[in-house]
């Protein structure tokens, strides 16, 4: 459970988002729209705890129970999914998992990887880099890696607005499902309506 | 555009072309031809394999090489790890640039009397230990070439540090690291982790050039080994350098066998890194993706700092030093300051005015030959052609220079040129010419374009809008170009022994001959003066960047503008 609690951006002592209370339940979606320059992006970096001055966040963010606002971004446990992919360049597709894969035995980690990327009808890809994929085989693989750290909420950036309009519909089923499948908390931000989930509280700011 | 004058404008492309790449690789060519002329010659092979002391000096060489390039690799990554994006890092930067315009020599000098027995650390430490007469250390010229490595340490590291500043503030690498370094915080990891395990393996191959350039330096270095270094016997480039200035024809022989040999070493340990590499990485991927994410280590970040601030103070302190050196007259030991203060030292370099004077005029004409030069070819060439041009404009960077300066010094000999004014100032053209084009490189060919449209559709000439126009908005990166290759031209000092055949000197031949030979007073004045040259250059440079027709003062560390091979290195 995802749980915000007047939390606020201002920038230069300016209000962008005003005081927004949510509660997002596993597998549940919080979408946020507004204008461009409205904050959105900004109330995911100060939830994913990347927001640089002069812009600021206040208030509470609690998963599971317990208050991560003070909390570094590496022991929060929130991930996140950008417009780009963000796949590491120089690694293979399955060390890109691997890299967000809990330690343990490596032939597990690696079996539990090669069952995710089947899962997504990605299996025989795992050698290839991500050049030499399609931009919906990556943007598949960012979410698989996202899911494979764990995280126990998930913010999405617009993570559509670069695919073409087949693909984005395909992308967008395939997100709310595996989210749904996991049971993961997700904010959405988005311009676009059409990205917003069935059932998904919407918060318009700006 | 008329046709007659489109077809001028052409045919002057075309020459400024082909003059300017015979300008970057004839000497080049013609240098390495005779080097390696002399060099393959039976009898300096015989004459080098029949010294008994050849193979340690080798592995003096080599290790010092070595160990100055990883030590000073492994500092800087520690350094951007702990400190990059930190308000430290900004002030770290800042601090490069004079860091950088202190001369290798000069630097080797006030080193060499800080960490002396008798120096400024032994007589700090004096009154702990109880110590009335200098302690029995064996530190600079120590036969293990351990001070040699220091030395090289402390001014590599800056340069290193100065490239990686460059390459991360890159638009498009910042964005990328940026973006890596927030994925990978949300997968768990710190920011150490994401260096270790993300971050190096992708910065580390754009940084092959510099660090090619620092292990080939230290191979080869002349000046600061003849400081500092070891003595008995030498590295095999001193032994080269003194057997190349030898009269007879078979130590001459024997110095050009020596200079390749380092040559062929250097190329060596190159394709021993190639092959290496794609091993190192595959193992560094393995332990990358284990999954481990280890716990921050408030300490680290703690002892980054420290070290990032003592290497500052390093160059602040031997600074210092030769100021107070060089008006030292008795200063004896344990004493931390001189009993006597005298100015001997200064009227001595008084009266030799005219090597400070010559040394100055060099350097200015060598840094605007090379500044007219590299603007030539940036103008007359295509962006494409600069990844062509890259391996000439570096391979003085890159090539060992004794191996190029002894074969320079016989193209000169055969064309009767030694010892000319004309011919050293050729060859310190040849030397700053890569330097000037990588300073100017970047933002000539980031210049809009549309603003020379812009000029012609008004009716204005090229010229008039070259003098109105692009030099005025270009006036930084031209200054910076400026200083830059007049403190490359000051740093020369083999360039200087061979193609001035001795006959002009300059204040850095004269810091390194007087320190190399204990006189420790004069010699420092002139380290001194070695070091403040490129610094005045530096600071009319950046008096220049503040008045930067957009409006918009730069910081300091900003003028020499970054560069793939980064400032001035001695040689």
């Amino acid at each position: 459970m995802l749980e915000l609690r007047a939390v606020e951006i201002t920038l230069a002592g300016r209000v962008l988002v005003p005081a927004l209370d949510a509660r997002v339940g596993p597998g549940e979606v919080l979408a946020v729209m507004g204008a461009s320059g409205s904050g959105k992006s900004s109330l995911l970096a100060w939830l994913a705890g990347l927001l640089e001055p002069p812009l600021e966040g206040r208030g509470e963010v609690w998963l599971d129970g317990r208050a991560v606002q003070a909390l570094p971004v590496e022991q929060r446990r929130i991930g996140l999914l950008f417009q780009d992919d963000l796949l590491f360049p120089h690694l293979t597709v399955l060390e890109n998992l691997l890299f967000a894969l809990p330690a343990g035995a490596r032939a597990d980690r690696v079996a539990r990887a090669e069952a995710m990327l089947a899962s997504a009808e990605l299996a025989g890809l795992s050698g290839r880099r991500p050049a030499e994929l399609s931009g919906g085989q990556r943007s598949r693989v960012s979410l698989l890696r996202a899911l494979l750290a764990a995280p126990r909420a998930l913010l999405l950036d617009e993570p559509f607005s670069r695919l073409d309009a087949a693909l984005r519909a395909r992308m967008r089923e395939f997100t709310w499902t595996m989210l749904a499948r996991h049971g993961v908390p997700a904010v959405l931000v988005t311009h676009d309506r059409d990205d917003v989930p069935e059932g998904a509280r919407l918060v318009l700011i700006g | 555009m008329k046709p007659r004058a489109a077809a001028a404008v052409r045919a002057a492309r075309a020459a400024g072309r082909a003059g300017v790449l015979l300008i970057f690789a004839l000497p080049l060519v013609a240098g390495l031809a005779f080097g390696l002329g002399e060099a393959f010659d039976p009898r300096g092979w015989r004459e080098l394999l029949d010294q008994p002391q050849w193979p340690t000096a080798l592995a003096l060489s080599v290790t010092g090489a070595l160990a100055s390039t990883l030590l000073s690799l492994a500092l800087a990554m520690v350094l951007v790890k702990a400190l990059h994006g930190t308000p430290a890092w900004t002030r770290l930067v800042r601090a490069l640039a004079p860091m950088l315009a202190v001369p290798h020599a000069a630097f080797a000098i006030g080193a060499a009397w800080l960490f002396a027995p008798a120096g400024l650390l032994a007589r700090a430490i004096a009154p702990l230990a109880g110590w009335s007469a200098p302690p029995a250390w064996v530190t600079v010229n120590d036969p293990q070439g351990l001070m040699l490595i220091g030395v090289l340490v402390l001014k590599e590291t800056p340069f290193l540090l100065w490239n990686l500043a460059a390459l991360l503030a890159r638009t498009d690498e910042a964005a990328r690291l940026k973006q890596a370094l927030a994925m990978a915080g949300s997968l768990g990891y710190t920011r150490r982790a994401f260096w270790w395990r993300l971050g190096w393996p992708l910065v580390l191959p754009l940084l092959a050039w510099p660090l090619l350039a620092v292990l080939a330096y230290g191979l080869t270095v002349v000046d600061v080994a003849l400081v500092v270094g070891p003595n008995s016997p030498p590295t095999l480039a001193v032994s080269a350098y003194a057997d190349l200035q030898d009269g007879s024809a078979g130590a001459n022989a024997r110095g050009a066998t020596a200079a390749l040999l380092l040559g062929l070493v250097l190329l060596g340990l190159c394709g021993l890194a190639a092959l290496a590499w794609p091993l190192v990485r595959r193992a560094w991927i393995a332990a990358a993706t284990s999954g481990r994410r280890p716990a921050p280590r408030r300490a680290a970040a703690g002892a980054a700092r420290a070290a990032a601030v003592a290497l500052v103070a390093a160059y602040a302190v031997v600074i210092a030093l030769l100021a107070g050196l060089s008006v030292a007259g008795v200063w004896t030991f344990p004493s931390w300051r001189p009993q006597v203060l005298t100015l001997d030292a200064w009227a001595q370099v008084l009266l030799a005015g005219r090597t400070l004077g010559f040394t100055a005029a060099l350097a200015l004409a060598a840094s605007a030959a090379g500044l007219v030069l590299a603007w030539a070819w940036l103008e007359a060439t295509p962006a494409q052609w600069d990844g062509r041009v890259a391996p000439f404009a570096l391979a003085p960077l890159v090539l060992p220079g004794l191996l190029l300066m002894a074969g320079l010094y016989q193209g000169s000999l055969h064309l009767r040129i030694d010892g000319s004014v004309a011919a050293l100032l050729w060859v310190h053209v040849l030397v700053v010419l890569p330097y000037s084009w990588l300073v100017l490189r970047p933002a000539w060919r980031s210049f809009d374009v549309r603003l020379e449209h812009t000029a012609l559709a008004l009716g204005r000439s090229r010229t008039a809008f070259w003098w109105r126009v692009k030099w005025p908005l270009l006036a930084a990166p031209i200054a910076a170009a400026l200083a830059v290759g007049f403190a490359v031209s000051v740093a020369q000092f083999v360039a200087t022994q061979f193609i001035g055949a001795g006959r002009h000197a300059t204040v850095t031949t004269e810091a390194v001959t007087l320190a190399s030979g204990g006189q420790r007073t004069l010699g420092a004045a002139f380290a001194l003066l070695q070091a403040l040259l490129p610094l005045a250059g530096f600071a009319l440079a950046a008096l220049a960047a503040r008045d930067d027709p957009d409006g918009r003062a730069r910081p300091a560390a900003q003028v020499t503008a970054p560069t793939p091979a980064g400032p001035p290195r001695g040689a």
